[in-house]
């Protein structure tokens, strides 16, 4: 192994054990595992909330402290998906369906014990697979000139888009405006000022934060008040005062565990896919793998761990497309994107160059996070129970309240609450008319470097042909161009298939 | 089999409820409004005076285009459901009316049973919150804000609305005051 590297990997190693790293990761999984407990708050309102407080820490903590929300939430789906038979996110879909049959028996407590150690075996082997595929990818997009990191931008995108979006032409939409809202503010070249119809406050242009948190978290707001948040899942369970596995146990998850952790990484590494399609397909492989077990859909050990091992190696496996080329895997890295876009760091090919040590310091970090998650997740097992005791109408009603106060905190600036608002309402009505949503909160945080490069890049070519002939560049916008053209094939096959609701837009 | 065939006048006066009930829809509204947003950008794009500096590109080339293609697409949108309307043979009004007819011929409900109220509900007290967050000061409108929140939800018992507006609102004015030290209005 380079020596450098090694070095990095230990210095990386030293970062996640600062005691602020330690008590940021720390808090991050507890946040983690609260919100990924409240159904209909998961890892993407979670972190999104965070955000105006992130502005205040050094880009190396906020990163710590919403990979963490991330970690801590994959696991925290999963609670209530045991306990009351209601997912914390589509993820955790399977879980619910295989955890009733634990909660029946009166077996809720070590089916717990299963989830939490898929998920702390999950994170721990996805952690190891980041540092060892991120830093490669990494410094290979560090090579990347002005042209080439234009054509990573469109494809992430698209990519994003592409996969997410049951509509291509909403999707496109949804991505023109981004683009357009990032328009306000001062000319990517020549600093001129455009759009800001003589408001000082657009003169640098809509802020990331207020705009993404009213896009991705706001919206929950209205769209809890679309479904009705009644309180339908109070129902309590008794936990056993001590609870392990059996050596039978240890067995019969640890091919379940390995298998769910490789497909939930892969999965995590293809913008858009999420991790409910890494739960699905980790248990179709299982079942593959296990023909002749007749458990599952009854309270299958095995069938419980891989499906937490994917959807948790899934939130490590994200990371990479994320830090390492800017192309975020789900709504939850944009907002990751976006707490690092604040704070004038762009994830991907420009991240090494501006901060040499952060994918090595979020390696450490995410260690130490795994370690935690063992921990707190096991003496929060018979505390989470309470969770299931709180009410959702409360829940819903104190995020409005965090993300006007927390859009105010940012600046101390009501401009900026009228922001989140506005997008609030407008992420409300995108989703309620089926146009993705994340990738408009991409498109808005990527638009300013997306035009700087594309200019720049044609100021150092010359021109487009010799902007559009690199080979590299056009590589990838004809991939681009490919992923938006199977996006489309994708949507007319699941339309052709489709029998019954789908699921709302991302 | 149909009775009798259907005369022109029928089928373009079914044509013209079918588009109504097509382009009064939120969703068509929602597209119309994206359409405008995107007509008055490449308006103002247009009037750009920005110098070129050495760019073969200039500072009006981005905004033009963004705002252009996205007015094309959403024209595109927009056009979809007339075009498929002109060549679809059928002109006659169903699916949608007949949906909101058993929506009318449903029993009476409560406002705040009905989910576009509670949205409506919601949006209005969001706005309503921010403008007096400005007047009343962060307390005041906090407490207003999470009592009218907590009952267009559904949660009942003025007792228990009370209490959870004053107890929540306090929890976050303190932890972002005293805590992340942010002077709140």
């Amino acid at each position: 192994m380079d020596v450098t590297i090694a070095e990095r990997l230990m210095e990386g190693l030293a970062a996640g054990l600062q005691p602020d790293a330690v008590l940021f990761v720390a808090l991050g999984l507890l946040i983690g595992i609260f919100v990924g407990a409240l159904p209909g708050i998961g890892p993407t309102v979670g972190m999104a909330l965070l955000l105006p407080v992130t502005i205040r820490m050094t880009p190396e903590n906020a990163v710590f402290l919403l990979a963490s929300v991330n970690m801590g939430a994959a696991y925290g789906n999963s609670i209530p998906a045991i306990l009351v038979g209601v997912p914390g996110s589509p993820s955790a879909l399977l879980t619910a369906y295989e955890g009733r049959f634990f909660r029946e028996r009166g077996e809720a407590g070590r089916a717990l014990l299963i989830v939490l150690l898929a998920s702390v075996t999950a994170n721990f082997f996805g952690v190891i697979m980041f540092i060892a595929f991120a830093i490669p990818v990494a410094e290979i997009a560090v090579r990347l000139l002005f042209p080439e990191v234009f054509a990573v931008m469109v494809f992430g995108i698209v990519a994003a888009t592409g996969l997410i979006s049951r509509s291509p032409l909403k999707g496109f939409i949804a991505i023109m405006l981004g683009l357009l809202l990032a328009l306000p503010g001062q000319d990517a070249i020549t600093g001129q000022l455009r759009y800001t119809f003589g408001q000082g406050h657009l003169e640098t242009g809509l802020e990331t934060i207020p705009v993404v948190v009213g896009l991705l978290a706001f919206r929950e707001v209205f769209i809890g008040a679309e479904k009705g948040v009644a309180a339908e899942w109070t129902s309590r369970v008794v936990l056993k005062a001590r609870y392990w596995l059996s050596a039978a146990d240890w067995k019969d998850i640890a091919v379940p565990i390995v298998s769910g952790t490789l497909v939930g990484f892969t999965i995590g590494v293809v913008p858009g896919a999420g991790g409910a399609v890494g739960a699905f397909l980790a248990y179709q492989v299982l079942k593959m793998i296990r023909p002749r077990r007749g458990d599952f859909g009854k309270g299958s050990a095995g069938g419980l761990a891989t499906i937490d091992a994917a959807g948790n190696a899934d939130s490590a496996g994200e990371l990479i497309p994320t830090l390492a080329l800017g192309i975020p895997g789900s709504s939850s890295m944009v907002v990751l994107m976006a707490a690092l876009a604040a704070q004038g760091l762009f994830p991907g090919p420009y991240l090494l160059q501006s901060s040499p040590g952060l994918l090595y310091a979020v390696f450490g970090a995410m260690l130490v996070g795994v370690v935690l998650l063992a921990v707190l997740g096991y003496l929060l097992i018979r505390p989470s129970v309470y969770i299931g005791s709180l009410s959702p109408q409360t829940t819903m009603a104190a995020t409005m309240i965090l993300v006007v106060t927390g859009a105010y905190a940012l600046r101390w600036s009501l401009f900026d609450v009228w922001v989140a608002v506005i997008a609030g309402i407008v992420g409300y009505l995108m989703r309620r008319f089926d146009y993705p949503v994340a990738p408009a909160a991409l498109a808005f945080i990527l638009g300013p470097m997306l035009e700087t490069n594309l200019r720049r890049g044609l100021i150092m070519t010359g021109g487009w042909t010799e902007f559009l002939s690199r080979p590299i560049t056009a590589t990838l916008l004809i991939l681009a161009a490919l992923t938006f053209v199977l996006g489309i094939l994708m949507n007319r096959r699941a339309a052709r298939l489709s029998t019954g609701p789908q699921e709302a837009a991302i | 089999m149909k009775a009798r065939a259907i005369s022109g006048g029928e089928r373009r006066s079914g044509l013209g409820s079918r588009l109504r009930e097509i382009y009064l829809s939120g969703a068509m509204v929602w597209a119309g409004a994206l359409f405008l947003l995107a007509l008055f950008a490449l308006d103002v794009g247009l009037e750009l005076q920005i110098k070129r500096a050495h760019d073969p590109l200039g500072g009006r080339f981005f905004p033009v285009l963004i705002s252009s293609v996205l007015a094309i697409a959403v024209g595109i949108l927009l056009l979809t459901p007339l075009l498929r309307a002109l060549v679809s043979s059928d002109h006659s009004v169903n699916g949608e009316i007949r949906r909101s007819d058993e929506a009318r011929s449903e029993a009476p409900v409560a406002p705040l049973e009905r989910p576009d109220i509670r949205v409506g509900g919601m949006m209005l007290v969001s706005i309503a919150y921010v403008a007096l967050l400005g007047l009343v000061g962060f307390l005041p409108a906090t407490i207003l804000a999470m009592f009218a929140s907590l009952y267009i939800l559904g949660r009942r018992g003025w007792i228990a609305l009370t209490a959870t507006s004053v107890l929540v609102s306090l929890a976050i004015y303190t932890t972002f005051t005293y805590a992340l030290l942010v002077h709140l209005p």
